[in-house]
């Protein structure tokens, strides 16, 4: 059976979120049009005004509404020290643990030749100018225990060898596969202390 | 110790029913491509974690489906059932296990072709006897094979040399895992060969050896990584990874040849319950528990020795037993519980 085209167009961009399959697709589309009207176009405008005010932070490519963000403005922390990770949502986990008082840098992914994904469509070319522009002492990798992470934990290291600043790696605190944001803050907090150097 | 009954939920095209089952051997009847092999296949899963021909878990999601889920009650060594659940969906791909693993061994038709067919089918029976002494194992080995395919990517492409570097470790790290299972997988299957040996065919000397893939001197991580740096112009130049696990073979000699080109068919197939029957021994002596054992359609591929073979497998110790046949009278009347089977629904059948 076909549905009317709005509700197929509805459930065909729903099937395009992350973990949603088919049938969750068609579940959340009937969910959203039994909606009253007005917060179906409440979810509706905070999409968008997400998407239209929500950019990158011109220092660490995290998400922010004004730039530079807020963590990169703040005067309490330590510039010496920058933490990579792959996501936005891995700063919001690293900031959890109320702990780490250095910057961060955002990579926005990790290397996965299967996806066409290589170190030019990260945020790496960044980090070698930041790390050209400023001070800084240790480059703490906290990208995750996936294959990927390692490897392009692996990649920075060797990158990173000829600037003489120290490169450490969290320790596998995280169980393996396993992403910084379904880790909790105690298992984190163990991975940063017992961070080597690669 | 008995798995009571399968519950399937969008596994393949099997009905979501309770099954029951009995504690000694339970006989599925019915014509190919019914569901008979389906049901044996969600077995291995949910006992072992095992799959049937290395299928992965994304082609056995029943179709339009986010995921399925297996479960039935395990009955331990004078205890209360414990419930055993595997529930798997596959966007993105995510398993989740509980209940105690039980060993598990499976015979289908292609195993006889174990000595004679592709090194594939023998990487496959290492990996599910390895699978089940050493719980790291399957994960270790998925990862490998996510290494080596990235790797192998990377090679093709333009990719800087510095990317496909950068998996080399990732490689070498998991596939030396992998070869240190599979060579003490191998010399416990050599350490029970002679006496299996001994009921089927009692002249042959049987002898395996695993044949690593590439040049690595030892299993070790150091020189698997050696033999990347070594080999690095040919690999840029052919654009795959040869050296590791995934060119792994299983080296089979009869009386001192080579089993695929020397021995008769009949000796082929002596070979391969030989070294089926080893690998159950193997199960049990590791885990302490008697392996459940799961039969697909074999008996009319076996003749009057082999067949009284594994009757005889089948009644010792008593353990659970699942048998699947296209028509058998002979099992039949061993069988408590039978059932017939059609578009993947299992009805009783009387006897
Ligand atoms: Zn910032």
């Amino acid at each position: 059976m076909q549905y009317p085209a709005p509700i197929q167009e509805l459930v065909d961009q729903l099937s395009r979120l992350p973990g949603v399959g088919p049938k969750t697709a068609q579940r959340l589309a009937f969910f959203l049009l039994n909606l009253p009207p007005g917060e179906a176009e409440r979810l509706a405008t905070a999409i968008t005004t997400a998407r239209r005010t929500i950019r990158y932070c011109s220092v660490c490519f995290n998400f922010t509404d004004v730039d530079p963000c807020a963590l990169c403005r703040s005067g309490q922390r330590d510039d010496h020290v920058i933490l990579v990770v792959e996501q936005p949502k891995d700063v919001v986990a690293m900031e959890k643990t109320r702990e780490y008082r250095g910057r961060y840098h955002v990579l926005h992914g990790a290397i996965s030749p299967m996806d066409g994904i290589g170190p030019e469509d990260l945020k790496v070319r960044e980090l070698l100018k930041r790390l050209a522009d400023q001070a800084v002492n240790e480059v703490i990798l906290a990208t995750s225990s996936s294959l990927e992470g390692e490897a392009t934990a692996l990649y920075l290291s060797r990158l990173l060898k000829p600037t003489g600043i120290q490169v450490t790696r969290i320790a596998r605190g995280i169980p393996m596969g396993g992403d910084l944001d379904y880790t909790d803050e105690v298992t984190l907090l163990k991975a940063l202390e017992g961070r080597r150097e690669l | 110790m008995a798995l009571l009954s399968l519950t399937a939920r969008h596994f393949r095209n099997l009905a979501a029913e309770e099954v029951p089952l009995a504690p000694d051997i339970t006989l599925i009847i019915g014509p190919n491509a019914q569901g008979k092999t389906n049901f044996l296949e969600a077995l291995l899963l949910l006992l072992a974690g095992i799959s049937l021909r290395g299928q992965s878990d994304r082609d056995l999601v029943a179709w339009g489906q986010d995921g399925y889920r297996l479960q039935g009650p395990w009955m331990g060594e004078g205890t209360d059932p414990v419930e055993k659940d595997r529930l798997v969906t596959v966007n993105p791909l995510r398993r989740r296990e509980s209940g105690p693993r039980i060993p598990a061994v499976a015979f289908a038709p292609d195993d006889l072709l174990l000595v004679k067919g592709s090194p594939e089918g023998r990487r496959r029976f290492l990996d599910e006897v390895a699978g089940q002494i050493r719980p790291r194992y399957l994960p270790e080995l998925r990862r490998y094979q996510r290494a080596l395919s990235q790797r192998n990517r990377a090679l093709k492409s333009e990719a800087a040399h510095s990317v496909v570097e950068s998996f080399g470790p990732l490689l070498a790290e998991a596939g030396s895992y992998v070869w240190s299972v599979r060579d003490e997988v191998v010399a416990s299957l050599c350490l029970r060969l002679p006496d299996v040996l001994g009921a089927l065919a009692p002249v042959d000397r049987m002898e395996i050896t695993l044949d690593r893939g590439g040049h690595a001197a030892t299993a070790t991580a150091t020189d698997f990584l050696g033999e990347l740096e070594r080999r690095r112009g040919e690999e840029r130049l052919r654009g795959v990874t040869l050296t590791g696990p995934h060119r792994d073979d299983l080296h089979i000699s009869v009386n001192g040849r080579a089993a695929d080109v020397f021995a008769s068919q009949g000796q082929q197939r002596s070979l391969a319950l030989a070294l089926k029957l080893a690998s159950r021994d193997i199960l049990e002596e590791v885990s302490g528990r008697v392996p459940v054992v799961l039969l697909d359609d074999v008996f009319s591929e076996l003749d009057g020795t082999r067949r009284r073979a594994l009757l005889e497998l089948m009644s010792r110790s008593r353990q659970q037993t699942v048998v699947t046949d296209t028509d058998r009278e002979d099992i039949g009347d061993m069988a408590s519980l039978r059932y017939a089977v059609e578009a993947g629904v299992l009805r009783p059948v009387a006897r």
